[in-house]
């Protein structure tokens, strides 16, 4: 009997321990406002620092209740995807300007016209319209980002090369000069993982291709411009022009070819990264030029816009934020600290250091490339394609070819 | 009463797990089934599709090779990690001293992450260059979740050779059986019960293979380590397309129990 007892008690403690988890499951966080913000700032302790300051200053000012998430880069799109599923997600978060028409195809983000127009200094119309999709706004710029061409000077002088190519043929003259030193001419990093804006799209533009065509309807990377791209990626893999694992390698902040001095140069290399190179390398054998040219003189940059999300708890208080976070005081602050430009139509650069003023000279030829819904999928049917010309298995015509023909049919699918 | 009494009380026991597995595996799945019928995106909006999901990933090159893909890695990793497991329950069972020693050894790697393995050993494969070859990147990546995994096989192996018929093994010795007539007639038989286990849990594994693609390939190159879990993470977390990814949960789920209801029936028929 008195086991009975026991038995019981125990079975009531289970049941009471199994209902108190699952209650707990469903526990929710509250009704603040949540921002997902990522590494802007690339010093972790620096980044904190600013945004809990701007997240007291919203609090002070507007009484309501903020919470700025500081997020990875890393796995940003399936996060951000995994949440917004789970009617768990922010209600403004930060977005590039590619990413944007995925979400508004997913009916996920608000127009923000209203808060750009308010704004109390313009943005020049090239960010602001690369935030755009069917003419309404879905992102307010906080910053620009721009990529250029990084040089180990180094390298180079050892090579015997005097002169720092800023075109593909020279490019590709140096490519034999160094490959007899066992240097790489270029890096290049082939992974699926990597975003194609840093790795093969720069080249497409600059062989005066695009992605997809001015509709959007079909492809336009199998063209004679985008085989030329490939054809140049290619030539210098037999050159022994790239890394050895250039089809597979994933960019890495510490282990970077051009941060261990593994390769000459990075055709489209942030300024953050440009920046840790300058510190594994040291200055004096670092240059910065101008984007590379073929047809054209061109690179990827990118508006950083924060979004409201259409599933935002308080729309209005949210507005309010991005209004707060989009006004000068915060944005040349953050820029100034992150070394990012700021969007304004007139910009300096965020401090007179040299690395600022070369990555500015790039400013004018950035590009935030083909926004269109489907431009990450594309990324993601396209690159397996260019994995196979660079190893060989097939020639950059047939590879842009089928990647086309993939392409083309989610396209037409209307998915 | 005192029966219906002790029943409830047996149900108030089983009540965790039967809420957890309900709650976690039950509707979840329910819920993929649904998924799968609707295009739904993350911004809420849905709408119910029928079977179209369904019919687009017939004619889907991709999710066909992915299931291409996960078959030729079934196909190398499962019989290796059983080999291997049997091997080193062998060896286990013939060690005189120190076998715990031995066993915990050998347990190591499968209580490791699999994540932290799957970087230690793309750090490792990197410079062979198998994970840049399209024909080698699924047999090394079968290595390392046979190396990852062997433990437990092992373990369930080495406990079915202990129940073995010692008098047997021991008869058939007397008898004149080599050491190959007492595995293949004696301890081989003794193993079904173990060995159909191990071959289904470890066959369901690797239909679901995803974090050391993830870590060591993404899925490349050229697609050559593209596996249908990968393309359930792909199509739904970065594509946002959903049907069509829970449509690839479900046909997953479907074929891992044909394939499991046809394993059972091989090990019914040859005993």
């Amino acid at each position: 009997m008195r086991l009975h007892r026991r038995t019981r008690a125990a079975a009531l403690a289970v049941s009471a321990l199994t209902a108190a988890s699952l209650v707990a499951c469903g526990t929710g966080s509250g009704d603040a406002l949540t921002l997902w913000m990522y590494p802007v700032i690339a010093d972790q302790a620096q980044s904190r620092d600013f945004w809990h300051k701007v997240e007291a200053g919203f609090e002070r000012e507007y009484g309501v209740d903020l919470d700025i998430e500081l997020q990875p880069w890393e796995g940003r799109q399936e996060k951000l995807g995994a949440a917004l599923m789970a009617g768990n997600g922010p209600d403004v978060v930060l977005l590039q300007s590619d990413m944007i028409p995925q979400y508004v195809g997913e009916k996920a983000l608000r127009p923000v016209d209203d808060v750009i127009a308010g704004s109390s200094r313009a943005f020049p119309p090239a960010v602001v319209d690369a935030l755009k999709v069917s003419g309404q706004s879905y992102g307010v710029p906080l910053y620009r980002t721009v990529t250029t061409t990084v040089y180990n000077r180094k390298l180079f002088a050892e090579a015997g090369i005097p002169e720092l190519p800023r075109t593909w043929d020279e490019v590709e003259a140096a490519a034999p000069k160094l490959a007899a030193h066992g240097i790489p001419v270029l890096d290049y990093s082939g992974s699926t993982e990597e975003t194609l804006n840093l790795t093969f799209y720069p080249l497409l533009w600059q062989a005066g291709g695009s992605v997809f065509t001015a509709d959007g309807k079909k492809s336009a990377f199998a063209s004679p411009e985008g085989v030329s791209a490939l054809r140049f990626l290619v030539d210098l893999k037999a050159m022994n022009g790239l890394p050895k694992d250039a089809a597979t390698k994933r960019s890495g902040l510490a282990d970077d070819a051009m941060v261990t001095g593994g390769a000459a140069m990075a055709h489209a290399m942030t300024e953050s990264a440009a920046r840790n190179v300058i510190a594994a390398i040291g200055a004096q054998n670092v240059a910065i030029g101008l984007p590379l040219q073929d047809k054209t003189r061109v690179t990827f940059g990118t508006p950083g816009g924060l979004s409201l999300l259409r599933g935002a708890k308080n729309p209005d208080a949210a507005r309010k934020l991005l209004a707060y976070l989009a006004a000068p005081a915060v944005v040349d602050e953050l820029c100034a600290e992150s070394g990012f430009f700021p969007p304004w139509a007139e910009s300096a650069p965020p401090s007179a250091d040299e690395v600022d003023k070369d990555f500015a000279q790039a400013l004018p030829f950035t590009s935030a490339g083909d926004n269109h819904p489907q431009a990450r999928k594309v990324m993601g049917l396209l690159a397996p394609h260019l994995q196979a010309a660079l190893l060989g298995q097939k020639t950059p015509e047939r590879a842009l070819a089928e990647a086309a023909g993939e392409v083309d049919a989610l396209l037409g699918s209307g998915r | 009463m005192t029966r219906l009494r002790e029943s409830l009380t047996v149900l108030v026991f089983l009540l965790p797990v039967l809420v957890l597995f309900a709650m976690f595996r039950f509707l979840p799945m329910l819920g993929a089934v649904g998924l799968s019928l609707t295009d739904y995106h993350p911004g809420g909006d849905w709408r119910f599709t029928g079977t179209e999901n369904y019919r687009s990933l017939a004619q889907d090159e991709i999710f066909l090779s992915s299931l291409r893909t996960t078959l030729g890695y079934v196909a190398v990793y499962v019989p290796l990690i059983v080999v291997v497991a049997l091997g080193t329950a062998l060896l286990l069972h013939a060690v005189p001293w120190g076998r715990g020693l031995f066993r915990a050894a050998l347990f190591a790697p499968y209580a490791t992450s699999l994540v932290l393995s799957g970087v230690l050993w793309r750090w490792v494969l990197e410079p062979t260059g198998f994970l840049e070859q399209p024909s080698m990147v699924l047999p090394a990546l079968a290595v390392v979740g046979a190396w990852k995994g062997f433990g437990y096989a092992m373990l369930i192996l080495f406990a079915g050779i202990r129940n073995a018929p010692a008098d047997c093994l021991e008869a058939a010795k007397v008898d004149g059986a080599s050491v190959w007539q007492r595995f293949r007639h004696v301890l081989l038989p003794a193993l079904r019960p173990a060995l159909f286990f191990v071959v289904v849990v470890e066959t369901v594994g690797a239909f679901q293979v995803f974090d050391t693609v993830y870590v060591m390939t993404g899925g490349g190159p050229v697609r050559a380590s593209y596996t249908l879990a990968y393309a359930v993470y792909d199509y739904g977390f970065r594509y946002f397309d959903i049907g069509s990814a829970a449509a690839i949960g479900v046909a997953l789920w479907a074929i891992v129990l044909l394939v499991s209801l046809t394993q059972r029936r091989a090990f019914d028929r040859n005993p």
